[in-house]
């Protein structure tokens, strides 16, 4: 019996009479948001699929704002376990779930990095943002529709040693537009100008997944894909893409052994699944120099090299600066 | 609502799991369960040593909820309070010991969970802490007004960063935890208010 507050037994009927009728109304309801909610998904796969489709992960985005949730608790824990200052690290780990982005780490990629989901790499905000030109900016003339492998020529070295005023780094030399998802913050399809400098292949092989967005072949799910994979045979040498400091030597499950090479201009490479690193932390590498050796570690189904570029944080499509089918 | 002995179970609770389960690409959300059942079962093992009886547990979409049958001590209740979070940090500490990938985010995620409930709110286990300490000091009435004071200074200032947050291109987190927040004080608040009533009708 529920509380009757004295006023006799018809008062606590009436009273526990309106109990129901509330609840009764609270179930309605819910059962109608239910209804509602489950319709609208259940006709939205229906009549447009691809647009639900699409929603989802944008959804997430929003959500997310690229925080790898993951690899901030996995910092916390190691700091824990280190004995470090954990109320640092609890601030620390305040920045990076709630305002990722926010701080500029480039220097300490975790080594639990997750498919596409990495701590976020940010330059200066104003920058990138100039930098990473949208569409809608440029002139239509500009626009072309991205074809895989249709790159055409390398950005011609400048004739001066000091470049054109009209060029810096960063600028677009080719805007490209492609149909579909837009990509995360920190990823353009752009074609930027890297600055003067030489550059080389850091495998010749086939590409077998191109940058962007694409099926995941391991965990099969609709994902973007931070660069591009060159599948070549296993112990190929992979070569420094231009002159540079080796930033960072490592191993994880998803990676395998992987490198980072830093170059002029802000330029960072990025070469996984290797069989072997044979550069050290910290060693200055010419352009063109074996760093490592192809192989199939971490999370992958055959032998290649998973090459990224960026520019200040800003994931580019690799294809625009190397050519590793020709020749 | 589902019920099964005196655990209660609601359709919010669940809808929840369901969509963070399916939205959970990480494979963050089974560790996040284990902490959070760590921690209840944290506090129910002390309420039972202590002697107190637990008389239900409802699981909701904001949260688990123990509900305690007699009253107990000041300091009774402080240490049960403190239990769940202290098995978090005791576990926290294990896991980072263990290692690996899979222990560090464990240990992280424990550490979260242990710190984030020692805030002093009311709908925490810091707060119930905070009326175990101070009740005594400042008589329930004083105790109240401070709770609330705290609650909704806190409230708003979560809500606050949360908004700055988003507007400066952060995510959400904060948001959803001072939205979180604001509803927990709301539904507290809007009890109260009909006791009130209730018993003013008297």
């Amino acid at each position: 019996m529920r509380v009757t507050y004295g006023r006799g037994h018809k008062a606590a009927k009436n009273t526990s009479g309106e109990k129901r009728a509330r609840d009764q109304r609270r179930q309605l309801l819910q059962l109608v948001l239910c209804l509602v909610l489950f319709l609208t998904v259940f006709i939205g796969k229906g009549v447009f699929p691809e647009k639900i489709a699409r929603t989802g992960p944008q959804l997430l985005a929003v959500i997310r704002a690229n925080t790898d949730f993951r690899a901030a608790f996995a910092q916390l824990g190691r700091a824990l376990s280190e004995q470090e200052s954990v109320l640092g690290e609890l601030g620390q780990f305040c920045v990076e779930v709630f305002a990722p982005g926010q701080d500029e780490r480039l220097s300490a990629v975790p080594a639990s990095v997750l498919w596409g989901e990495r701590l976020s790499v940010s330059g200066d905000p104003e920058n990138a943002a100039a930098r990473y030109l949208r569409m809608e900016q440029l002139p239509e003339s500009l626009r072309v529709d991205l074809k895989p492998q249709t790159v055409q020529a390398e950005p011609e070295p400048e004739p001066e040693p000091e470049p054109e005023p009209e060029r810096k780094v960063g600028d677009v030399v080719q805007a490209v537009s492609v149909q579909g998802e837009e990509l995360p913050e920190n990823y353009s399809y752009e074609w930027l100008w890297l600055g003067d400098m030489e550059t080389a292949e850091p495998v010749k092989g086939t590409v077998t997944s191109q940058f962007g967005y694409r099926d995941h072949p391991t965990i099969g799910r609709y994902a973007v894909h931070a660069g591009v994979d060159i599948g070549a045979d296993a112990g190929e040498a992979v070569c420094a893409f231009a002159d540079g400091t080796v930033k960072d030597v490592g191993e994880d499950s998803d990676f395998g052994k992987y490198l980072y090479i830093e170059h002029a201009n802000g330029v960072t490479t990025f070469y996984s699944h290797c069989s072997r690193i044979s550069a050290k932390a910290g060693e200055q590498v010419q352009v063109g120099q074996k760093v490592a050796e192809v192989g199939s570690t971490g999370k992958s189904t055959g032998p290649h090299l998973h090459f990224e570029v960026r520019l200040d944080g800003v994931r580019l499509d690799p294809m625009h600066y190397i050519r590793p089918e020709e020749g | 609502m589902l019920r099964w002995g005196r655990v209660e179970v609601t359709g919010g609770f669940l809808l929840l799991l369901a969509w963070l389960n399916y939205r959970d690409t990480q494979g963050l959300l089974l560790p996040a369960l284990g902490a959070a059942c760590i921690h209840e079962l944290g506090h129910w093992a002390a309420i039972r040593l202590l002697g107190g009886c637990v008389d239900g547990l409802r699981l909701c979409a904001a949260g688990a909820e123990m509900r305690l049958s007699g009253s107990m001590s000041y300091c009774r209740e402080l240490l049960c309070a403190l239990a769940g979070p202290a098995v978090n940090l005791l576990l926290a500490l294990a896991a980072a010991r263990l290692g690996g990938e899979r222990g560090f985010v464990f240990a992280g995620m424990n550490l979260a969970l242990g710190c984030f409930n020692l805030l002093p709110l009311s709908v925490l286990d810091g707060g119930r802490c905070l009326v175990c300490v101070a009740e005594p000091l400042l008589g329930p009435d004083r105790m109240q007004q401070v709770q609330r004071i705290v609650d909704r200074a806190a409230a708003a200032l979560v809500l606050v960063g949360g908004i700055v947050i988003l507007g400066a291109g952060g995510n959400v987190t904060l948001l959803v935890i001072a939205l979180w927040l604001c509803c927990v004080q709301g539904k507290g608040l809007l009890e109260s208010c009909r006791k009130k009533g209730l018993s003013r009708g008297v």
